[in-house]
């Protein structure tokens, strides 16, 4: 059974490449609950670590559709129902002149919604992460580049985790304490 | 030995459409004969049609140079074939010019009676028509051949300056030749924005064209030569390349639209009106759904934009949408009365359509299969 002081198991390697190759294999071996740490975006990682189903790019959407149709509605709101003016002789309703408004409000709330969304998602920002538990984990920031099998894995197990991480050559493997 | 008779086909079926081609432009003239004006007008529209898809072609080439990227290697060979069929649209040019009297308001015979048309007189007579247009095909020509050369060889330190500077020049002479060949159709109407608007429906169109054939491609597996090295990962990004593309061309043309609407001064709404309050006004609405409203909310998916079947809807829409934006920018001031076809319009889109088809599919086809041409040098 899973130890509830154990966040998962830890491998540092030396490459980026190295590093999506043992991604992949783990999860070959069945692995899903993976997760990797490097100083830079290495490309093919995520792909790597296993399909993700993000509900972001609806909840961008969504907030797209409200500031865009919203905006249409407050300003006809204000220029037909609740302030009439003539300017010109031309409609009260002008949906021509509607449109830029909309168009801003559209992608502002968009941007909003994803990037609201991606902090509730990921729950950031975060003040405690067992991962920082491992001392040379700081490499992370600079050249270290590391995977860990989280402790939730439907497959995971203490030994067979660890063997699993050494038998792709690393440089050093360490139990993450939660 | 497949290949081979697949080229055997494919000549076929090039020889076949430059004849269907010819005899819808012998078609068209002897409809010249008959009603000058709408062929002429018909002629007008194909004629653009093919020089957007070339054009578009060689801005997007030098888009490529300047920014890099796997997409632009990827529409390369493509948007090179593009560029073949450019002498003859200069040729085909030729017939506008002995009509120029009868298509143009500040040309014809009596023009120089009207006051407005004597103080445009300066920059719209024939000549000086004459002049831009060689030297707009000009300068295309020689860019065109020069981007031609300079990227077949293997590294040029003067590419990117070169292409920076033509891709001004593409712009410049691009606006010179739509206020020419658009514009002045109406003489009374201005708009400072239209030669950027059609630049980007060019590269649109164009962009649309190589992505249908990459997607085209993709989906038939029978070309062994060149396997693109991430076509899931590349169609995406072409993906997003039309996506941008219809954006912006949107966003141009509907600028354009919103201060003829805010100013409505006769400079600006002389052209919108014919356009808008008859029965044309349907072309306008079928530009907004079929030419933004589809193509955006396809490629927002990214599902679809991975999959080449619905690349190949998207590219093809857009090029058809392109051909129906041309009509839109050219026939409605000659057709007041509302809607019409003239049995000129399929013809001369037929046959410059097809003439320019044949020209680029016989290039592109001699450029992705080098392996077919070695096949037939040996026994």
């Amino acid at each position: 059974m899973t130890d509830p002081n154990v966040y998962g198991c830890m491998a540092q390697f030396d490459s980026a490449e190295t590093l999506r190759g043992a991604a992949l294999q783990l999860r070959h071996a069945g692995y899903t609950r993976l997760e990797a740490y490097s100083p830079f975006a290495v490309e093919g990682l995520a792909e790597a670590l296993g399909p993700t189903r993000s509900r972001l790019p609806l909840l961008v959407l969504l907030g797209g559709l409200v500031g865009g149709v919203g905006t249409l509605a407050l300003q006809y709101y204000s220029a037909v129902i609740d302030y009439p003016i003539d300017v010109g002789g031309r409609p009260a309703a002008s949906w021509p002149a509607f449109i830029p408004a909309a168009l801003e409000m559209t992608i502002l709330c968009a941007v909003l919604a994803g990037v609201v969304g991606m902090l509730l998602g990921n729950g950031l920002p975060r003040l405690y992460h067992p991962v920082f538990n491992v001392p040379r984990f700081a490499q992370a920031s600079r050249d270290g580049f590391f995977l860990v099998i989280r402790a939730d894995d439907p497959h995971y197990d203490s030994d067979h985790a660890r063997q699993a991480l050494i038998d792709l050559a690393p440089l050093s493997v360490d139990e993450v304490p939660a | 030995m497949t290949l081979a008779m697949d080229k055997r086909r494919m000549r076929r079926i090039h020889v076949a459409m430059a004849c269907v081609a010819s005899i819808a432009l012998l078609l068209c003239l002897l409809l010249g004969w008959h009603a000058p004006r709408q062929a002429l007008l018909s002629y007008l529209v194909a004629g653009i049609f093919g020089l957007s898809l070339s054009l578009g072609s060689m801005a997007l080439l030098m888009v490529h140079v300047l920014t890099g990227g796997a997409w632009g290697y990827y529409l390369r060979p493509q948007l090179l074939a593009a560029l073949r069929p450019l002498p003859w649209l200069a040729v085909l040019w030729l017939p506008l010019l002995l009509g120029l009297h009868l298509l143009y308001p500040w040309a014809a015979p009596g023009a120089m009676a009207d006051a407005a048309l004597r103080r445009q007189a300066w920059y719209l007579n024939d000549g000086f028509f004459i002049v831009r247009m060689l030297l707009c095909f000009g300068l295309w020509l020689w860019l065109a051949s020069a981007l031609r050369r300079r990227l077949d060889r293997a590294d040029d330190a003067g590419l990117s300056r070169f292409a920076a500077l033509g891709l001004i020049v593409y712009l410049l002479t691009m606006t010179t030749a739509a206020v020419d060949w658009v514009m002045s159709l109406v003489p009374a109407w201005r708009s400072s924005i239209f030669g950027l608007i059609v630049a980007t429906s060019q590269v649109l169109a164009a962009a649309a064209l190589a992505v249908l054939y990459a997607a085209l491609r993709h989906r038939r597996d029978d070309t062994p030569s060149h396997p693109p090295a991430e076509p899931a990962c590349l169609l995406g990004d072409v993906g997003n390349l039309m996506l941008t593309l219809v954006l912006a061309w949107s966003y141009l043309a509907f600028m354009d639209y919103l201060t003829a609407w805010i100013g409505d001064l006769p400079a600006e709404t002389v052209w919108y009106l014919p356009r808008l309050k008859t029965s044309w006004s349907a072309l306008g609405v079928a530009l907004v759904v079929f030419h933004l409203a589809v193509p955006f909310a396809v490629l927002l998916s990214r599902q679809a934009k991975h999959r080449a079947g619905w690349l190949l809807a998207v590219a093809a829409l857009l090029l058809v949408m392109h051909y129906a934006y041309l009509f839109w920018l050219v026939v409605p001031s000659f057709r007041p009365g509302g809607f019409a076809l003239a049995w000129s319009d399929p013809l001369a889109w037929l046959g410059i359509g097809g003439w320019w088809w044949v020209v680029f599919d016989a290039r592109w086809r001699a450029v992705v299969q080098p392996s077919a041409s070695a096949a037939r040098v040996l026994p």
